[in-house]
């Protein structure tokens, strides 16, 4: 498949082009963490971000491809394997205890909204997900989702997102998370 | 302001859709007003905790896709070890040409063959991508040089002395110690003018843009229109390795993925610039 082929795919939302790409670059960019002090579990999980990173982009109304699109994610990867290494670099020496009880307050809030997420219907978790993650326009949803508009579309994102709302307001006040 | 108001204002706040002024009026809104903020704070749990969902389901697709076949994570250690090992002794041999070049004219030997057999007997990890056409090259142009890797094992903060036992290890390593000033025709040419790559006293960079272009793909360089050899110089700094090419006494930056025709970046910095020199007088001696 062509690089244009291939973002037109992923404008449509196609999962598979992902990982068409997923296996076409994966030596490259796994060579590349592991030359640069990082396991093969690390590339693993720095070329899956860096997937999902280049699904984002494409995504957006004005996104150009101005090279090869395996030049574009191997530098997407490089960036994201750079801040790594910085990151990891910066953990020595702080007070990890800190960091993690800050993080465990919103951990567990995030866990009750995926909990919440999970027992929505299949459409709300797309119709959400795809607006709110993908940056699916209402149009681009109605056509991918096979509803008649766009309008559909925005009617079924307020109901869904609406009825989220309403599910952890419910779980929040029975676990006293709201102040 | 009504609720149904206050949420599409929201909404729109945490999708960018505002104008500076109208962001500027709802913080100052939030701030004045607590069951608001803690409105927004709500929402923006909300809007991250999906996108989060979405990020992991797509991880998760990726991470099922099976992967074997596609790198074989046992040869590439293997081969990286053996590279690793060879390079070293690549890297010395490569020097001691250069000291040749000047000196007296390259013979071939026995122990150059062998090195370049045990090099092309490497286990090299298969190959599964399309090959990509190395650019055609006119009957009047000379031809694309491949150049092979030199690797020069310096760590950071890492003393020059340790890294001299390092490549007097090397040496040690091998039964041929008589013969490794001869060793020349693994990293450069033998017709090679003297002066093309004897570095000349004064300036550190050159004042006009390169005639060389470069490709870089595969963990290989290829050098285009160019009059003789390079060194290609892997340097590792904050935990990145970077490439630089010594082309005719300059050092040229590389770009590790280039698989488009390029003209390679002239290193400038004449921090950058003396280290490399510092490591190449090291090898040099």
């Amino acid at each position: 498949m062509k690089d244009k082929e291939l973002i037109t795919q992923i404008k449509k939302g196609d999962e598979k082009a992902l990982d068409y790409i997923y296996r076409k670059n994966f030596k490259s960019i796994i060579k590349m963490v592991l030359n640069n002090k990082g396991t093969e579990d690390e590339a693993q999980d720095i070329y899956q971000d860096a997937l999902i990173v280049l699904w984002q982009k494409v995504q957006k109304d004005d996104f150009v491809l101005t090279s090869k699109l395996s030049t574009y994610l191997y530098a997407i990867c490089k960036n994201l394997w750079l801040k790594e290494l910085e990151r990891k670099s910066r953990l020595v020496g702080t007070e990890k205890d800190e960091v993690e009880f800050i993080n465990l307050e919103q951990k567990e809030r995030i866990k009750i909204i995926h909990d919440c997420i999970d027992s929505l219907g299949d459409t709300c978790k797309k119709v959400l997900t795809y607006y709110y993650f993908d940056g699916m326009s209402m149009l681009e949803i109605a056509k991918k989702l096979g509803f008649a508009n766009a309008d559909t579309a925005k009617t079924k994102k307020y109901k869904c997102k609406k009825e989220l709302d309403s599910l952890i307001k419910s779980k929040y006040k029975a676990t006293d998370f709201l102040d | 302001m009504d609720n149904q108001n206050y949420s599409n204002l929201i909404e729109a706040y945490l999708n960018n859709q505002l104008s500076e002024t109208e962001r500027l009026d709802f913080e100052h809104l939030c701030m004045q007003d607590p069951i608001l903020n803690s409105e927004l704070k709500f929402q923006q749990d909300i809007i991250h905790a999906i996108q989060e969902y979405r990020k992991a389901e797509l991880k998760q697709r990726l991470a099922l896709i099976p992967t074997e076949g596609l790198i074989s994570s046992y040869s590439y250690l293997k081969s990286t070890l053996v590279v690793l090992g060879l390079s070293g002794i690549l890297i010395t041999s490569g020097i001691f040409t250069y000291q040749n070049f000047i000196d007296k004219p390259i013979l071939l030997n026995s122990t150059s063959k062998k090195l370049s057999q045990l090099i092309s007997e490497l286990p090299l990890p298969v190959e599964e991508e399309e090959v990509i056409p190395v650019v055609e090259v006119e009957s009047n142009q000379p031809p694309i040089e491949e150049i092979v890797e030199s690797y020069i094992p310096v760590q950071n903060g890492e003393d020059y002395s340790s890294v001299t036992q390092k490549v007097a290890n090397v040496f040690s390593n091998l039964n041929h110690h008589e013969d490794l000033s001869k060793m020349g025709d693994v990293l450069f040419n033998e017709n090679l003018e003297k002066d093309s790559i004897h570095p000349s006293e004064g300036e550190l960079f050159p004042s006009a843009e390169p005639d060389i272009k470069y490709q870089y793909y595969n963990d290989r360089l290829f050098l285009h229109n160019n009059k003789s050899r390079g060194t290609l110089i892997p340097f590792e700094k904050n935990g990145l390795t970077r490439y630089y090419l010594l082309y005719e006494e300059y050092y040229y930056e590389i770009n590790d993925n280039q698989e488009e025709i390029a003209t390679p970046k002239v290193v400038k910095d004449v921090d950058v610039i003396l280290e490399l020199k510092k490591l190449q007088e090291l090898y040099g001696r």
